[in-house]
């Protein structure tokens, strides 16, 4: 009886769901295609935590494409060796993995370019298992990996950081933080004693730009009364908006930009307004501001950088592009674990050398510079990496650089 | 505020599920915030205060422990505020000329381009506080509190700084010419560009601070530790560095006509003479300042 029912119906469910997919599709389309078009369209990475995984970095070819012919024997030989390293780093963990603690990738940029392990997988080799007349042809173009927008990004668990006496070199590197002092001002917020977790992203060095992002001791009712008195100082009255998932105002701080804060219990992020949106995401925007600062466990510290170069410009002749540093607790010790990425493979191979041979090495990121020249790189890779135990002073000193290296140069 | 995610699922199958899938789409079942939640500030908040600045010092308080923030403007010169509590408060371009602010209690507040000049701040709290662009010229300032405060290019001329804690303060293209900083805590602070000509920094804690491009043209540096000093660009002719010890930085400062001693410490690989400063016998006598002639020029 309800089989000759089905059957019956059967044309009609079919229709029904060819048409169904059939407008679906369509209006992805051009919701697609409206994203695509849009600059102001949020990328789904764009303000990454600490624990998501990211996709590995693009990776483009440095030099111009060989002719059609021979570009078409290129494309079909490239697809037969990539296919095996393709299998071989998918299987590869994507984010990094942190000492101790979960996996942390490196921040994203603006334009949701993000990096992460193995962007030199998969890319166009160096000749060798090629065609010889075609490789004597076709200089190998060597992968050159995409600089995304200038982004300094930093996690910091201010709450253990303290307890392990690096309150000083923390609170110096968050007041060299361009737009920092300015934005807390008047809130009462006192990093090392009112967070518990900081995140701070800086896209550029502009201090309009900053995002902060953490976990107030005090809960909630703290992040409004820090509110209200910044409002109060500009004689402003503030008006909240939201329910129990998500609450946002204004954060007048007097610097003329527009900021916005949005509160999901005791975690909080002020950000320029209009960039509150893209931040935070459509679904679930309480959880995300939770989400912002999370850090792994016995994760003290990460800090990830876009175009290195514009935060450290003596770095620039060793070409290093993107860098991530993550610092845990090791027992009474401290364990680091660093990546850095650079332009091309080659440079990756000789970057210890250029590193050690910098005419005039930026002693105040001396600390730094001496990771970055004993990080090993991988056989054609674009990355080198180092870990290594390290120590509270080791600390001081890398907070210290980074302090001086955010500091508007004369 | 946000709709939830309950559009029907009442039909059986896949199908069903796509169709109830883009029906939601359709209606904005999607947990997007409403745009109103990031409204402009044009309509966020709202002004509050609307009275002219206070004319007198009891008008001053009464408004501030009411919760009034906000004295842009205000003119006091001379008042009398000492133990007063004035934290997180607006004092912008205010006229506080030889006001008596001594133990008072300014943290986060915000006095950018006010005027202060010959004021009284002895133990105040000024911790975080922004007096950018601020006059403070001779303005006694000992033992006060400066900690994370924002001093970037504030005139302090002539002005005693003795014992201040100006640790994490920011000081770039700051006028300090003449300026007491005796035993003065300026650790990790930021003194790029700053104006320190004939400064005394004698004793003074400068652990990571960045005086880079500083003038220090005649400075006295007796028994400071520049040790983790960003020196790079600093003018320090006619400096005095007794007893002063010298990050590697130094190579790259200007040196001309500086005096040192014998307890003087330069990096190894600085040579001193090279550089052109001058070792000087009156840096090895008990009273240096005297010996070498070192004194603070009244600020012009």
């Amino acid at each position: 009886m309800g089989q000759a029912r089905l059957r019956r119906r059967l044309p009609f469910l079919i229709w029904a769901c060819a048409s169904a997919v059939l407008h679906a599709s369509l209006v992805l389309s051009l919701l697609g295609r409206r994203a695509e078009g849009s600059a102001e369209a949020p990328a789904p990475s764009l303000w990454m935590t600490a624990v998501e995984v990211v996709p590995p970095a693009p990776v483009r070819a440095a030099e111009p494409p060989p002719p059609p012919v021979e570009r078409a024997k290129v494309q079909r030989k490239r697809a037969a060796r990539a296919a095996p390293a393709a299998a071989a780093s998918s299987a590869e963990p994507q984010g990094l993995r942190v000492e101790g603690g979960q996996g942390i990738p490196f921040a994203s940029g603006d334009g949701g370019v993000a990096l992460g392990e193995g962007s030199g997988h998969g890319g166009p080799g160096a000749g060798g298992d090629g065609d010889q007349g075609l490789a004597a042809n076709v200089a190998a173009p060597e992968p050159e990996r995409a600089v995304g927008p200038a982004e300094l990004s930093l996690w910091m668990d201010v709450e253990t950081l303290g307890s392990r006496a690096l309150v000083r070199p923390g609170l110096g590197f968050l007041m060299a933080v361009p737009g920092l002092r300015e934005t807390l001002r008047g809130s009462g917020i006192r990093p090392f004693i009112d967070l518990r977790r900081a995140r701070i992203r800086l896209p550029g060095r502009a201090a309009q730009r900053l995002a902060l992002a953490g976990t107030h001791v005090g809960g909630e009712r703290a992040l409004q009364a820090a509110a209200e008195g910044v409002a109060a100082m500009r004689g402003q009255q503030l008006n909240w908006r939201g329910d129990s998932d998500l609450r946002a105002s204004s954060w007048v701080d007097g610097s003329g930009v527009d900021r916005g804060l949005a509160v999901h219990g005791d975690a909080f992020l002020i950000a320029e307004r209009s960039a509150l949106p893209a931040l935070l995401g459509g679904k679930q925007p309480g959880q995300r501001v939770r989400a912002l600062s999370q850090l792994g466990e016995r994760v003290l510290l990460v800090l990830a950088v876009e175009d290195v170069a514009v935060y450290v410009p003596g770095l620039r002749p060793c070409e290093l592009v993107a860098l991530r540093v993550s610092i845990a607790e090791s027992g009474p010790g401290y364990r680091l674990a660093l990546t850095a990425h650079y332009r091309t493979p080659s440079a990756a191979s000789r970057a210890q050398r250029c590193l050690r041979e910098l005419p005039a090495s930026p002693s105040q990121v001396s600390s730094l510079v001496a990771w970055l020249a004993r990080a090993a790189s991988e056989h054609s890779s674009h990355a080198t990496s180092l870990k290594m135990g390290v120590t509270g002073e080791d600390i001081e000193q890398l907070l210290n650089g980074l302090a001086w290296a955010l500091r508007p140069h004369s | 505020m946000r709709i939830s995610n309950s559009c029907s699922t009442g039909l059986p199958g896949r199908c069903a599920r796509t169709l109830s899938a883009l029906a939601c789409a359709l209606a904005g079942c999607a947990s997007a915030p409403p745009a109103a939640l990031y409204a402009t500030s044009a309509n966020e908040a709202a002004e509050t205060a609307s009275d002219a600045p206070p004319v007198t010092t009891t008008d001053l308080v009464a408004r501030y422990n009411r919760g009034e923030r906000k004295f842009d403007g205000l003119a006091l010169a001379q008042a009398q505020l000492s133990g007063a509590t004035l934290s997180s408060a607006s004092f912008r371009g205010a006229n506080l000329d030889g006001a008596d602010l001594r133990a008072a209690k300014l943290e986060g507040s915000d006095l950018s381009k006010a005027s202060l000049q010959r004021a009284h701040l002895e133990v105040a709290h000024l911790d975080n506080a922004t007096l950018a662009g601020a006059n403070l010229e001779r303005a006694f300032m000992i033992e006060t509190v400066l900690w994370g405060a924002d001093l970037s290019s504030a005139v302090l001329d002539g002005a005693r700084l003795d014992e201040a804690n100006l640790e994490h303060a920011d000081l770039a293209g700051a006028r300090l010419r003449g300026a007491s900083l005796k035993t003065a805590n300026l650790g990790s602070a930021s003194l790029r560009g700053a104006d320190l000509e004939r400064a005394n920094l004698n004793a003074a804690t400068l652990g990571d601070a960045d005086l880079e491009s500083a003038n220090l043209k005649g400075a006295s540096l007796v028994d400071t530790d520049l040790g983790r000093v960003y020196l790079q660009g600093a003018d320090l002719s006619g400096a005095l560095l007794c007893r002063t010890v010298l990050s590697s930085t130094v190579a790259s400062a200007t040196l001309k006509g500086a005096r040192y001693g014998k307890h003087t410490r330069f990096p190894p690989e600085v040579a001193a003479q090279s550089l052109g400063a001058v070792e000087d016998p009156c840096c090895d006598v008990p009273d240096i300042a005297t010996a070498c002639g070192w004194k603070r020029d009244a600020p012009r």
